[in-house]
C-alpha cells in the first residue's frame, strides 16, 4: 500500500515498526521489495520522493562538485522520486564479465569477495524485471535467424563482436511495479519521506531506527529488524557518513572507506574507422529479438588481452560522427545538433559536447539540413513512430555515415581509486544534513586502457584489410574527459570486501560492524566493469533478497504503528 | 449410462458429444435444434429438441440417465432453458445433471476464489443469468454437478484463441506492461471436456460446483508474449498508453455497429474485434481459482501449459 507522508497527519514523532525497512525506491529498492510480496515479512519502503519528478524534492540532491568540468552537478543524472533514476535511464543492459570479479594484480583494489556466478545466477530474473527479454547476450543465439554481422568477414582475435547489449523499454520501475507494491498488504511505500540519519540501538551493533523527515516538517522514524539502504551510489555514502550520532565518522566508516573509490565510467567518442568494404556489408544498428527487445553488437576487448596487456575492461561501438562537427554532412545529425535546447541536459551533454553554438556553426548545420530535406524529414517521422510514440523505444540515434567512416563510441571500466571520493560538504540541505561533495578522480590506467584497445583494434583492422582506424593518441584524454565522468553510473562508494579493511560491506552486503544494516546498489560494487550497472544492481538486489529470506529471525519488533 | 447433451451443436457441447461417442459408441444423444451432417456421418444419435419449448423435451429424455447442459444463449434464454431442462429431467428420472456455468458468477472479485466462494456482487447480465441458473440447478432436487470453466481457449475458441491471435497479429495486444500483470485464467477446451466426463462418472462429484482454470496461471503478459511467439506475431509489440485510449474510443462505435448488425440479422457480417474497457480490465485482474476441489474430486489429467499453447496455435494457424 502507498502512503503519502506529505499529506498524512499524525506522523510527527511517531515510530513505524516493521520487519524490514528499505530506504530508496529505485531499481534496487523496488526489485528487493517485490521479492517480499506474498511473504510474511512486513516491509516499509521509503521512497525519498513523490511518484513523479518534483523540483523541490529534486533539490534535496543538491551538493558540491570539486571540479565542475569533471563531474556534472549532483541534481543531474539522478532522480529523487519513486522509481529513482529509472524514470529517465537509457535502458542499456548487459551483464558484468567473469574477469570483473577476478583479482587482477595489475589493477590495485580490483577484487570482489564473491564470484561472477554468485551474481550471474540472478541475471535471468533481473532481465525479466528490467524487461530486456530473454537473458541471452550472445549474437549467435539471441535472434532466431542470427544477427547481421557488424562488418562482414571481420573476425578479430582481440575482440568479441558477438557480445550484445539489450535494451529495456526503458522500464520505469516505479510505473511498472508500483501497482504490484500498492496491492501488497504487507508492503508500505512511504512517499515523500526522506531518510536523514541511521541510528544504532544504544551502545550496540544493532541499528535501531532510521530517522525520517518530510519537507512539510514532520519528523518520525522507522524501527525494524533489518534495514537496507538503496539510495543510489552517491546518496548511500552520504547517508552513512551523515549518521554520526554514535559513530563520529559515520556508520560503517571506521576505516575511512565510505565514499572512497567513487567510480563512474570512462567514456567518449573518438577516432575514425573507415571501411573499404561496401556499406551494405557494414551494420551498426539494432535488431529486435522475438520479444521486441532491441539488441546491438559491440566490440568487447577479450579478457585474455586485458590480462596480457595489464589493462582494464572496455567495449567500443561503431558510432555516427560527432554531432557538433558539421563536416559529417548529415542533415539529421545537424537537425539534432540544432535541437539542443529541446533535449534534456542528461542526454544532450554527450550528444552535443561542450561546444558553444556560434552563428557560423548554426548556419553550417542548417545547410546540412537543407541539403537533405527528405532524408531529415523521413528520419524524424521514423523517430516519432519508433521512439516518441512507442512504448518499447528505439534506443539511440543510428545514422549511417556518408562515407562508410564511423567514429568509435567507447565505454571503459574506471579502475578503483581511493582518492576519487564522495564526502560531506559544509553546506546543508533543508533538513540540516550536510550535502554531498564529489571529487571525482581517474587514474593513468583508465586512459591507458583506451589507448591499448584502440591500438589493438587498429592492428586487427590492418590485418583484416577491410578497413582502417585513424586516431591521435594525444586526443585520448580530451575525448575521454571532455564531458568528465560518465553520468548516471555511481559505483564503489561502499564497496564489498572480505574484511573491514577491504570493504564497507561483507559478501552478503551487510555493513561491517553492524548486525542488521545492509546496502543494495552499485555502491557495493568494488569494480565498475565495462557494463552499465543497472542489470547487475537488480541482480544483486535479488541476491540480497534471497539472503534476507534465508535466515528467518524471531520477530524482536512487533508490527504496526506505535505512537 | 445414456447421456443427453443439450446444446450439442455448441463449441463445448459438440466436443462433449464426440468424446462420449468415442468412449462408448451409442451412449450419447446429441440434443440440438437442427441435425448436423457431421454427427449424422459419425453415426451419432441426434435428438431434435428446443429447450425453450418444453414439449420437445420428453422424447429427447426418454431413457436418458445423465444430462449435460451446455446450452449457451442470451441471459433470459439460458435461465428459461435451464428451468425447462431441469423439470423434464426430473420427470424422466435422470440420475445426474451436469450443468455448465461460468466463472462469470464471481464478477470482478480478486484474490483466491474457492469452489464455495460467494457469488460476486458486481456481475454483468451474463453472470447474473449464470447465478440464476446455478440456483435453479441446486434447488432442483436432482443430483447435480456444476462446472464453471474460466476462459476456454484452444481449438474452436474464437474469443480466447481466434480473437486474441488476431489482435496480436494486428499489434493491438502484445506486451501490456503494467496493464498485463493480471493472472491469465485460461482452460483448454479439451480439459473442459475431460472435466465434464469426470463430472458424469465420479460419484464423489455429486452436489458440488467446480471452478475450472489452470491451477498455476501465468500472467497475461507471459501468455500473450508466448502465444504471439508461437503464432509468429513478432517482434512482440509493447502497447503504449495512447493506444489504449484509442482502443477505448474505438470500442464505442464498434459496439454500436455490432448491435445494428445483430438487429439486422446480419450475423455473418464481419466486424473488427474491439478491445472494450471490460476486456482490457481483465488483463490486470488478480484472481486465481483454487484447484484443490477439482484435483480431489474430478481428478482428470490436465494438459500442460506448453501443450495447450501448441494446440491453440495449431488451430489458429489452420483456421485463418
Ligand atoms: C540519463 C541517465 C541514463 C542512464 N542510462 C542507463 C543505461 O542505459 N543503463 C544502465 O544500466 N543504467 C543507466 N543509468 C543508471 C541507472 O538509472 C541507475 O543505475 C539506477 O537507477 C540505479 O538504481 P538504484 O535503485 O540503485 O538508485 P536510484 O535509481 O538512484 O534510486 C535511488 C532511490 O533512493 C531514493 N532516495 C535517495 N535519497 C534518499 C533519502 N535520503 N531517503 C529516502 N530515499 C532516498 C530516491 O528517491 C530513489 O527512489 C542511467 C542514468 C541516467 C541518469
Amino acid at each position: 500500500m502507498f502512503e503519502d507522508c506529505a499529506t498524512a497527519s499524525g506522523l510527527g514523532g511517531s515510530t513505524l515498526r516493521t520487519t524490514l525497512c528499505i530506504v530508496g525506491a529505485g531499481p534496487a529498492g523496488i526489485s528487493l521489495a517485490l521479492q517480499f510480496i506474498g511473504t510474511k515479512t512486513d516491509v516499509v519502503l521509503v521512497a525519498g520522493g513523490a511518484l513523479d519528478h518534483e523540483t523541490r524534492t529534486q533539490q534535496l540532491y543538491a551538493g558540491e562538485v570539486a571540479d565542475e568540468a569533471m563531474h556534472s552537478p549532483l541534481t543531474e543524472y539522478r532522480h529523487r522520486q519513486f522509481g529513482g533514476s529509472s524514470a529517465t535511464w537509457g535502458g542499456r543492459c548487459m551483464p558484468f564479465d567473469p574477469i570483473d570479479f577476478e583479482a587482477r594484480p595489475w589493477i590495485e583494489g580490483a577484487r570482489w569477495p564473491i564470484a561472477h556466478e554468485d551474481i550471474a545466477r540472478f541475471y535471468p530474473a533481473a532481465s525479466a524485471l528490467a524487461e530486456i527479454g530473454d537473458p541471452v547476450f550472445d549474437a549467435r543465439e539471441a535472434i532466431a535467424d542470427g544477427m547481421r554481422e557488424m562488418a562482414k568477414g571481420f573476425a578479430p582475435k582481440a575482440f568479441d563482436l558477438d557480445r550484445l547489449e539489450r535494451f529495456s523499454a526503458p522500464t520505469n520501475f516505479g510505473r511498472r511495479y508500483g501497482e504490484r507494491l500498492r496491492r501488497a498488504p504487507n508492503i508500505r511505500v512511504l512517499l515523500n519521506a526522506h531518510a536523514v540519519e541511521i541510528e544504532r540501538e544504544a551502545g550496540s551493533a544493532r541499528i535501531g531506527r532510521v530517522k525520517l523527515r518530510t519537507l512539510e516538517g514532520a519528523e518520525f522514524s522507522v524501527a525494524a529488524e533489518r534495514f537496507v539502504i538503496a539510495t543510489g551510489g552517491i546518496e548511500t555514502a552520504r547517508l552513512l557518513l551523515a549518521s554520526r550520532k554514535d559513530d563520529a565518522t559515520g556508520i560503517g566508516n571506521a576505516r575511512d572507506l565510505v565514499g572512497r573509490n567513487y567510480l563512474c565510467h570512462i567514456a567518449g567518442t573518438m577516432g575514425r574507422l573507415t571501411f573499404t568494404r561496401p556499406a551494405a556489408e557494414i551494420f551498426h544498428g539494432y535488431e529486435r529479438a522475438w520479444d521486441g527487445t532491441y539488441c546491438r553488437r559491440r566490440m568487447a576487448l577479450r579478457s585474455e588481452v586485458q590480462r596480457e596487456k595489464g589493462i582494464a575492461n572496455i567495449v567500443m561501438r561503431l558510432h555516427h560522427p560527432r554531432l557538433p562537427d558539421p563536416a559529417h554532412g548529415r542533415g539529421i545529425l545537424s537537425a539534432i545538433f540544432l535541437a539542443k535546447p529541446f533535449i534534456s541536459y542528461e542526454y544532450s551533454k554527450r550528444l552535443h559536447g561542450g561546444d558553444a553554438m556560434s552563428a557560423g556553426l548554426v548556419l553550417r548545420h542548417a545547410w546540412n539540413v537543407l541539403r537533405e530535406p527528405f532524408g531529415t524529414a523521413g528520419f524524424l517521422a521514423n523517430w516519432a513512430r519508433r521512439r516518441t510514440l512507442a512504448a518499447r523505444k528505439f534506443p539511440s540515434l543510428i545514422v549511417a555515415p556518408r562515407n562508410n567512416s564511423f567514429s568509435l563510441d567507447i565505454h571503459a571500466e574506471q579502475v578503483p581509486n581511493p582518492e576519487s571520493r564522495v564526502t560531506l560538504a559544509s553546506a546543508r540541505d533543508p533538513f540540516g544534513q550536510p550535502q554531498a561533495r564529489v571529487d571525482w578522480r581517474y587514474r593513468p590506467l583508465d586512459l591507458e586502457t583506451v589507448r591499448v584497445a584502440l591500438h589493438a583494434l587498429k592492428d586487427e583492422l590492418a590485418r583484416w584489410g577491410g578497413g582502417s582506424l585513424e586516431f591521435d593518441e594525444a586526443e585520448i584524454p580530451d575525448a575521454m574527459l571532455r564531458e568528465g565522468a560518465y553520468g548516471g553510473h555511481h559505483i564503489g562508494t561502499a564497496r564489498m570486501g572480505r574484511s573491514p579493511e577491504e570493504g564497507v560491506v561483507d559478501a552478503d552486503c551487510k555493513v561491517f560492524g553492524t548486525e542488521n544494516l545492509y546496502l543494495a546498489g552499485s555502491a557495493t560494487f568494488p569494480t565498475s566493469s565495462q557494463a552499465n550497472p543497472t542489470l547487475t544492481i537488480v541482480a544483486s538486489a535479488l541476491r540480497l533478497a534471497e539472503h534476507l529470506q534465508s535466515r528467518r529471525e524471531s520477530p524482536a519488533v512487533q508490527t504496526g504503528r506505535a505512537a | 449410462m445414456t447421456v443427453l447433451v443439450a446444446g450439442a451443436s455448441g463449441f463445448v457441447g459438440s466436443r462433449v458429444v464426440a468424446a462420449l461417442q468415442a468412449r462408448e459408441p451409442g451412449s450419447v444423444r446429441a440434443g440440438l435444434r437442427r441435425t448436423r451432417p457431421d454427427f449424422t456421418r459419425d453415426g451419432i444419435h441426434q435428438c431434435v429438441m428446443d429447450a425453450a419449448d418444453p414439449a420437445t423435451l420428453p422424447s429427447a429424455l426418454a431413457g436418458v440417465t445423465h444430462v449435460v447442459n451446455a446450452i449457451m444463449g442470451s441471459p433470459a434464454a439460458m435461465v428459461e432453458t435451464t428451468k425447462n431442462l431441469l423439470e423434464a429431467a426430473k420427470i424422466a428420472g435422470v440420475t445426474r445433471f451436469v450443468h455448465l456455468s461460468s466463472i462469470a458468477v464471481f464478477g470482478g472479485q480478486e484474490g483466491l476464489i474457492r469452489d464455495d466462494s460467494p457469488y460476486g456482487t458486481d456481475v454483468d447480465a451474463y453472470g447474473a443469468a449464470k447465478i440464476e441458473c446455478e440456483k435453479l440447478v441446486k434447488a432442483s432436487g436432482l443430483e447435480w454437478v456444476i462446472l464453471r470453466p474460466a476462459l476456454i481457449h484452444g481449438a474452436g475458441s474464437d474469443p480466447w484463441t481466434g480473437r486474441i491471435g488476431r489482435l496480436l497479429k494486428q499489434g493491438r495486444l502484445g506486451d501490456l506492461a503494467e496493464r498485463g500483470d493480471g493472472l491469465c485464467n485460461l482452460v483448454l477446451v479439451e480439459d473442459v471436456v475431460a472435466a465434464i466426463l469426470a463430472a458424469l462418472d465420479r460419484p464423489e462429484a455429486a452436489g458440488q460446483a467446480f471452478n475450472l482454470a489452470d491451477p498455476d496461471p501465468v500472467t497475461w503478459n507471459r501468455f500473450l508474449m508466448d502465444f504471439a511467439r508461437e503464432i509468429g506475431a513478432t517482434p512482440v509489440h509493447r502497447l503504449p498508453g495512447w493506444q489504449w485510449k484509442v482502443e477505448k474510443l474505438g470500442a464505442i462505435p464498434l459496439k454500436v455497429l455490432a448491435i445494428i448488425r445483430d438487429k439486422a440479422k446480419l450475423k455473418r457480417l464481419p466486424l473488427p474485434d474491439a478491445v472494450t474497457p471490460s476486456f482490457a480490465r481483465l488483463f490486470a485482474q488478480q484472481v486465481q481459482y483454487d484447484p484443490a476441489g477439482v484435483d480431489h474430486r474430478l481428478g482428470f489429467s490436465r494438459t500442460p501449459y506448453d501443450e495447450g499453447l501448441k494446440r491453440a496455435t495449431r488451430w489458429f494457424a489452420g483456421h485463418r
